[in-house]
């Protein structure tokens, strides 16, 4: 069987995911396709066939995938309402919210009027506005094991391996380390590792660690 | 003419966008898919004009010319940027309307003493105290806005302390530039949320905002100072 290379196209992606498209043509009257994975010495992600006009080719598109070792980072804010007897400050002795704006323990809410007789601002507040934030490194890679410790801690406390962001350390939010993502790409591995910010007072080292 | 594998064709594109990212476009020539695809990946890791290679592509034709486009990215020069010409910062006030519980009305309290209220239902009363239909039995929640302010720009790195008082109150307001406080000479006060941050080439594109509080009291020290929610480090959690 005769082929002969018409071209074709590649990108390369800012997480380091080579995607090429070769573009070949081979005559129809060899009366079969070829098995590109043979014929190509390579495994290739997909392929599609058309005859060209003129009914004498066949023009084959495979495409197929690589790894360049870059690595791209980002850090996105989310935003959620936590139980307002779940604050830090919330029995803290004479001067937390409980103590300052009189928080019944028994009916558990806050009365209509503080202790001097003035309007409470936190009559019928259950909740609290908590901050958090999820890391993500997205990389692409030829082998899962050149991912330092992609499978260990998940769901557990542990500081994000960062490359580029640098995360500095707070002394009151700590960080969980969430599933990753892997997907195969042909013969590579497009990776996503993230990590959730913790809210005030950090993630409970009895449960998460 | 015939050109070797690596030239530069002519022409290439340029472009700052409005938050100071600075993008460049090259095009290179290849005789040849294998001494492209090599020549795509010798540019990881390198820099042209101080914008780090961030990714490109490359077509090729029939007769095996290989044209690449490789792109890079930084943040521009302090020179390209023009904050007041909205080049380098980009600035935005978004309102939005949400229903809240109607406990949380600043004017609760009068409207408790003007219609009732069953604090074993937590509802407002069919009857009003003195008698007749109350207008606002049934309900629960009035409209009321928020509004966050966000700042966009793009960094070469991440300011320090960016993370460090994350939901808590910002004492002095957000750094208003072009747009003014719509909380100025109010009691109205501003909270920090969680930035977003991400890599462009050697350059952080770095999101930043802020939320107001609702009128009343603004937001409460004892939940969001930054010593409340600073109680419990992490160590003893």
């Amino acid at each position: 069987m005769s082929f002969e290379i018409v071209g074709g196209s590649f990108s390369l992606d800012r997480t380091g995911l080579f995607t090429q498209t070769d573009r070949y043509a081979f005559p129809t009257s060899d009366g079969s396709l070829p098995n590109e994975a043979e014929s190509f010495g390579r495994a290739y992600e997909e392929s599609s066939f058309s005859v060209d006009e003129s009914g004498a080719f066949w023009i084959g598109e495979y495409r197929a995938t690589d790894a360049q070792g870059m690595i791209a980072e980002e850090l996105d804010f989310s935003m959620h309402e936590e139980p307002i007897q779940s604050h830090p400050n919330f029995f803290t002795p004479s001067t937390g919210i409980a103590a300052t704006y009189g928080y019944d323990v028994t009916q558990k809410t806050f009365p209509k009027t503080k202790s001097d007789g003035t309007p409470n601002p936190l009559y019928g507040c259950t909740s609290y506005l908590a901050m958090t934030a999820i890391f993500k490194k997205n990389q692409t890679v030829g082998n899962l094991d050149s991912v330092a410790n992609l499978f260990t801690n998940i769901g557990k406390i542990s500081t994000p391996t960062y490359e580029l962001i640098t995360i500095p350390t707070i002394t009151w939010r700590n960080w969980l380390k969430l599933t990753p993502k892997v997907t195969s790409r042909s013969g590579v591995f497009e990776v996503s590792e993230s990590w959730m910010l913790s809210g005030a007072g950090g993630w409970n080292s009895k449960i998460y660690s | 003419m015939s050109l070797t594998d690596g030239s530069f064709l002519l022409g290439e594109k340029r472009s700052i966008d409005k938050t100071g990212l600075y993008k460049i476009s090259r095009k290179v020539f290849f005789s040849s898919k294998d001494s492209a695809v090599s020549g795509t990946y010798g540019e990881v890791g390198n820099e042209y004009n101080g914008a780090l290679f961030v990714g490109g592509g490359g077509t090729g034709d029939e007769a095996g010319n290989w044209i690449c486009q490789w792109n890079y990215e930084k943040v521009a020069g302090s020179g390209d940027l023009d904050p007041t010409n909205d080049i380098g910062l980009v600035e935005e006030l978004d309102f939005s309307s949400i229903q809240s519980p109607i406990q949380t009305n600043p004017n609760f309290a009068t409207l408790v003493s003007t219609y009732g209220w069953d604090q074993a239902t937590m509802a407002f009363p069919q009857v009003k105290p003195g008698g007749g239909e109350s207008p606002v039995f049934g309900t629960t929640d009035f409209l009321s806005y928020s509004c966050v302010y966000r700042q966009i720009q793009t960094f070469p790195s991440i300011p320090s302390g960016i993370l460090s008082n994350i939901g808590t109150i910002e004492e002095s307001g957000p750094p208003f530039h072009k747009l003014t406080d719509p909380a100025d000479g109010d009691e109205r006060t501003w909270l920090y949320l969680a930035p977003k941050i991400a890599t462009r080439g050697n350059a952080f594109q770095i999101t930043q905002e802020w939320m107001l509080s609702g009128f009343g009291t603004g937001w409460i020290p004892e939940i969001y100072s930054a010593e409340s929610l600073s109680k419990l480090p992490t160590s003893e959690n």
